[in-house]
């Protein structure tokens, strides 16, 4: 019976479960025709330009083997480009090439990969490798972000990205994913990646997670990671925003990444947002989810 | 809104208990007594091996002389019926006495999987365990039963190994996902093809220890088991290959503990009670026990002392 205490424990937090985020958020709020939109990335493009959301710009497609050439004249004039699968889940099966050396590209991890090999990957992602549920996929080509100066000495061989969890079209929570070394460049907290939370008001850090524990300094810079300004924030939190009211999912997670130049810029949209983030925030989720549903009965 | 889908979700389920309830209070609580010869049929794993017939007048009633087995696959059970159907004997509707035994055995899986399902919502939406699919541990839990042996468990782990590496061996081919699927079917069959001529070599007699497993289902969780390795690494994948094994287990204990099924074969309205249990989890929005352990982290930190109380500006 040890676990009913540590269920009012979890309760008291306010924290978010997941069967109550299946049944109160997502069936409830997410309907299941916009799931397809959210789930292949150059639907959800497609959708960022018809409404002005800003995004990385897309080179260019490849759906067939036969297309897998192209790949080639592209690379001759990038140096550095991020090709990923329209329907991978997770961070998984992004290719980030970060720089050239020679006829060779430096992958975020720092190791090198060269043309073969960068072909090879994307018939992978065609076959079906990374897609969710294994269907044959399409390669997307893009633009890589430039880091902005604000994360210089955090984010070690990859660009982060600010994970925001919108419940109703209103903000209920955020953080700020940091890339590490043992992460190789992606920011997924499960793939070894920290988390930093953001107070919302103010878009301030106030704390961090990484693996199980709290930590107050990046483990292989050993930059403080508290109390740093979430550049341009406040444009982050209107492209959320307009993100959720696009797509319209009532509970949903909204991926941005900051240019240096370009400014917030949408990754990617989630319509079945994990639960770490409270973690990270040290806070639940399912007083925000409270405050809402209230204040947006007192609007009516 | 919520408030009453959630009050209909209650009161269907009330509805279904006590239609159950009243199915089973309705029924004759004493079956009357059989006054004419009995027969007695004994069965080897299920097949009749000898007939035996009681002559009228004996004193006890033979149903208590010879227990029903707790798996129709049993090493040794009996088959006890009424030699000729006597005048005043009500054989009621819902009862598997007076059908044949591959029926029964058919009945009496059909009964037993809603209750194996049930048992695993349990573990997944209320403990937390993560298994591969819904139905891969109810119906690996009834295989189980049929096998009743260690060995069973243990020839299943050894099919979901050796495909596990067949899968990874077939990663290089590069093959579409219908007919790599097939192909791993293909290969699951002459494993077991190859065990079942091997445990029955010539010369020795041993018992069975394979039942019609689920092979479709096996197929599937080897996909999932690699998939699983290949996205979340080899402990995620091998926690979810124990869950499911465990989850198995218990679905195997449950149907061969004797009350349960010879209470759901001789009371088959005990469905609606299954059913309202069902539909009482579709509601559970509460914590599962191991989400106990996921948020420990959390739960061991103080509470921040920054009051987070306030939204975004605007």
């Amino acid at each position: 019976m040890r676990w009913l205490a540590g269920f009012d424990l979890l309760f008291r937090r306010g924290i978010l479960g997941i069967n109550r985020r299946n049944a109160r958020c997502i069936l409830e709020h997410n309907p299941r025709a916009v799931f397809p939109v959210v789930d292949d990335k150059l639907l959800m493009t497609q959708l960022c330009e018809r409404v002005g959301i800003p995004t990385p710009a897309i080179l260019g497609v490849i759906g067939r083997n036969a297309e897998l050439h192209w790949l080639e004249r592209a690379l001759r004039f990038r140096d550095s480009l991020v090709i990923k699968p329209a329907r991978g889940s997770g961070g998984r099966g992004i290719l980030i090439l970060a720089g050239r050396d020679g006829d060779s590209y430096l992958k975020a991890n720092g190791r090198l990969i060269d043309c073969d090999g960068i072909r090879q990957h994307s018939a992978d992602i065609l076959s079906g490798m990374y897609s969710i549920g294994g269907q044959p996929d399409r390669v997307i080509v893009q633009e890589r972000v430039e880091l902005h100066p604000a994360f210089n000495g955090i984010s070690p061989r990859g660009i982060p990205d600010v994970r925001l969890v919108l419940y109703r079209f209103e903000l209920a929570m955020a953080m700020l994913r940091l890339p590490t070394l043992e992460s190789n460049g992606r920011a997924n907290l499960h793939q070894g990646g920290i988390g930093v939370g953001i107070d919302l008001c103010s878009g301030r850090t106030h704390c961090a997670l990484y693996r199980d524990g709290y930590v107050e300094r990046h483990p292989d810079t050993g930059e403080t990671l508290v109390n740093r300004m979430v550049p341009r924030w406040g444009e982050i939190i209107e492209l959320a925003r307009k993100a959720a009211r696009a797509v319209g999912l009532g509970f949903v997670g909204i991926d941005v990444v900051i240019d240096e130049e370009n400014g917030p810029m949408l990754l990617e949209a989630n319509a079945r947002p994990g639960l770490a983030i409270q973690i990270v925030n040290n806070q639940g989720l399912l007083e925000k989810i409270e405050e809402i549903d209230q204040d947006q009965a007192a609007r009516r | 809104m919520r408030n009453s889908r959630t009050i209909l979700v209650v009161a269907t389920a009330a509805a279904l208990i006590a239609i159950s309830l009243g199915l089973t209070l309705a029924r004759d609580p004493v079956a009357p007594a059989h006054s004419g010869s009995w027969k007695v049929t004994l069965l080897r794993h299920g097949e009749p091996v000898g007939v035996i017939t009681i002559e009228q007048g004996t004193a006890a009633d033979p149903r208590d002389l010879f227990p029903r087995a707790a798996s129709n696959n049993a090493a040794h059970s009996f088959l006890v019926e009424p030699l000729e159907a006597s005048e005043g004997m009500s054989v009621p509707f819902f009862s598997i006495d007076h059908l044949p035994l591959a029926d029964r055995k058919i009945v009496e899986f059909l009964l037993l999987l809603p209750a194996a399902t049930l048992l695993v919502c349990l573990f997944r939406n209320v403990v937390g365990l993560n298994s591969f699919g819904t139905f891969a541990p109810a119906l690996l839990g009834l295989a189980f039963r049929d096998v009743q042996s260690v060995i069973g468990v243990l020839v299943v782990l050894c099919i979901l190994l050796a495909g596990w590496l067949l899968r990874r061996a077939l990663n290089r081919f590069h093959l579409l996902q219908v007919p790599r699927t097939s192909l791993m079917l293909s290969l699951i069959v002459l494993m077991l093809v190859l065990f079942i001529f091997s445990w029955h070599a010539p010369g020795g007699h041993r018992a069975s220890v394979i039942s019609l497993f689920p092979l479709v289902i096996l197929t599937g969780m080897i996909e999932r088991f690699w998939s699983m390795e290949e996205e979340d690494g080899a402990a995620a994948s091998f926690r979810a290959l124990i869950s499911t094994l465990f989850i198995s287990c218990l679905v195997w204990l449950l149907c061969t503990t004797p009350p349960v099924p010879g209470w759901l074969t001789t009371h088959p309205e005990s469905l609606g009670m299954v059913m309202a249990g069902q539909l009482l989890l579709g509601r559970y929005t509460g914590f599962r026990i191991m989400e106990l352990r996921r948020f420990r982290t959390m739960l061991a930190a103080p509470r921040h002392p920054i009051a987070l109380t306030a939204r975004g500006p605007g």
